[in-house]
């Protein structure tokens, strides 16, 4: 935590927002995920809840920060230069899609219903490169077997809301940049013959409000990925709350993983 | 792809006296040695500048000779012309070429790190990428959203397309089938993103199929290639469509002269933004909730 204490001695009033993510990845990887896996081995509920809280607070506070330094510049954030190559094809608008949050809620139920059918004499849960889960007390390991139907319901709810939602802001994109070409096409148009100065004006004014529709488009986006998070983890027991967490944590954390990235960036293998 | 839609000088000489024409077609050049104008002049002046007959005149060898000689020159001069539209059909399909070859980068041997740069060019800068970019390049809906807006706005591309209001509806029915690939797309790319939590060797479930954790994100990555692929594929059908079926030839070169003009400018811009703007920010206050 010494770096992020050293932060707040700082007078300065902004930062770039690559070391704000490098420090939040990193804050995320060795305290917040290491706390909470901590906390998931032993049997304190109460100190387990206090983690989950605090890990979802670390994910609000990175969506919160999105959000602030969009009115900086929305380009940069859409096409996050801090992201490596591994990452940047599973970006959507900026960040990981909300379906995917949705997507790993469903997992867990799915992994039961696989064990299941596959169970032979004992529960077979695998948790991906998970230290010390078979370690964890019953209640964590059970945390996922039969689901209530409240439960069920309630990530119906959750899913459907994102099925409505998610369309529009993909529509607003594309009308967005209708809205920019034809805007550009106009004054193209219009201004034929002393294009320089006059189109180069309207090209940084329709450009202008262009990147101010982006902004509020990204901040929906956000506000979407941070609602259904809140939702996931007000739906969920702490246990499940806070193994669904560490999967996420897990994943945004994972794509930082140097042995996996080097592999990837020697790889001379076409794909085609 | 032939062109389909309206050629007016060849279509004119079909339906009129083809000689008549060709020798005031060389006239027009002779006036004005502006030999682009020659090629719309032609369709509407010929038929109202003929020269008078006069009768009863006869034909001395001397000027029989001059005639002819006078034949040749505006025979050279028109063959000259219509060279210069093969020439500018040539200079059209090397420029469609040029973006068939940008468009279709994908296509070429692609590593796992090249994947990224195709969605996120580095010599792009990110303001250009937001104002426009679709799964790494030009909307393809968006080129011909341009190309209606330039038909109603600027003056050397309009004429043929205002008159026409079967162009128009063309090009929004093709806005429209575009837009529909598009939006079939865009479900398949976020299919892959909403997945990959499944199948990255790092997501909470593990692999059951096994194997390498790069192979699994080797087959992930294969699967948005192929979506970025499809997308390039797209947005080059989007221009060919508008430049060889859309648009005449003249038309067609306006638009391939204000879409390059045009990219340049926002690229300008987005590029100086890039530099004044520096690294983007963000309030130390947001910071408080580590």
């Amino acid at each position: 935590m010494l770096k992020s204490v050293s932060l707040f001695n700082r007078k300065k009033t902004s930062r770039p927002f690559k070391d704000f993510y490098a420090e939040w990845i990193d804050t995320l990887k060795t305290t917040h995920l290491h706390l909470l896996r901590h906390s998931l081995s032993s049997s304190f509920a109460a100190s387990l809840a206090t983690h989950v809280d605090t890990i979802h607070h670390h994910f609000n506070s990175y969506y919160a920060a999105l959000d602030l330094a969009a009115s900086n510049d929305v380009g940069q954030l859409l096409f996050p230069s801090w992201r490596n190559p591994l990452e940047i094809p599973f970006l959507w608008i900026g960040d990981f899609h909300p379906y995917l949050f949705t997507n790993l809620l469903r997992s867990f139920l799915n992994e039961e219903e696989f064990d299941e059918i596959e169970e032979i004499g004992e529960t077979r849960f695998e948790l991906g490169e998970n230290p010390g889960f078979f370690d964890r007390p019953w209640n964590v390991v059970t945390a996922w077997k039969s689901p209530s139907n409240g439960l069920m319901s309630k990530i119906e709810q959750i899913e459907c809301g994102l099925r409505l939602m998610v369309p529009e802001i993909m529509a607003r994109s594309r009308h967005a940049h209708k809205v920019f070409v034809e805007r550009i096409g106009a004054d193209w148009g219009k201004f034929e013959g002393r294009r320089e100065a006059a189109t180069r004006a309207a090209v940084g004014e329709a450009m202008e409000a262009e990147m101010d529709e982006m902004t509020g488009i990204f901040i929906d986006a956000n506000r979407l990925r941070r609602s259904v998070l809140a939702d996931i983890v007000s739906a969920t027991s702490v246990y499940q709350g806070a193994l669904f967490l560490e999967g996420l944590a897990q994943f945004f954390v994972g794509f930082r993983d140097r042995e996996l990235i080097g592999e990837f960036e020697r790889c001379k293998v076409a794909i085609n | 792809m032939r062109r389909a839609s309206s050629q007016p000088l060849l279509r004119y000489c079909e339906e009129s006296d083809y000689e008549d024409e060709v020798v005031m077609a060389a006239k027009e050049a002779e006036d004005g040695d502006d030999i682009d104008e020659v090629a719309e002049h032609v369709t509407c002046i010929t038929l109202h500048k003929r020269e008078p007959i006069k009768r009863g005149e006869e034909l001395s060898w001397e000027k029989y000779g001059l005639w002819r000689q006078e034949q040749k020159t505006r025979s050279a001069r028109l063959e000259k012309q219509l060279k210069s539209r093969w020439a500018l059909e040539d200079l059209i399909d090397e420029q469609l070429n040029h973006f068939h070859a940008h468009y279709n980068r994908a296509a070429g041997p692609t590593r796992l790190k090249d994947v990224a740069q195709l969605l996120m060019p580095k010599g792009v800068p990110a303001q250009e990428m937001a104002a426009l970019a679709w799964l790494g390049d030009w909307r393809p809906s968006a080129i011909l959203d341009l190309l209606r807006s330039l038909a109603h706005s600027s003056s050397s591309i309009s004429s043929s397309l205002l008159e026409s209001m079967g162009i128009e509806q063309a090009l929004s029915q093709l806005i429209h089938e575009i837009g529909i690939e598009e939006a079939v797309l865009d479900e398949e790319m976020a299919e892959i993103q909403a997945n990959c939590i499944l199948h990255l060797p790092f997501g909470p479930v593990k692999n059951r199929a096994g194997g390498p954790a790069l192979a699994c994100v080797q087959s992930e990555f294969k699967k948005i290639h192929w979506v970025i692929t499809k997308a390039q594929n797209l947005r080059f059908r989007a221009l060919e469509l508008a430049v060889k079926k859309v648009l005449n030839q003249t038309d067609a070169a306006e638009f391939l002269v204000a879409f390059v003009g045009i990219q340049d400018l926002i690229h300008q811009f987005a590029a100086q933004q890039k530099l004044r703007k520096g690294p983007v920010m963000v309030p130390v206050k947001a910071l408080g909730c580590n």
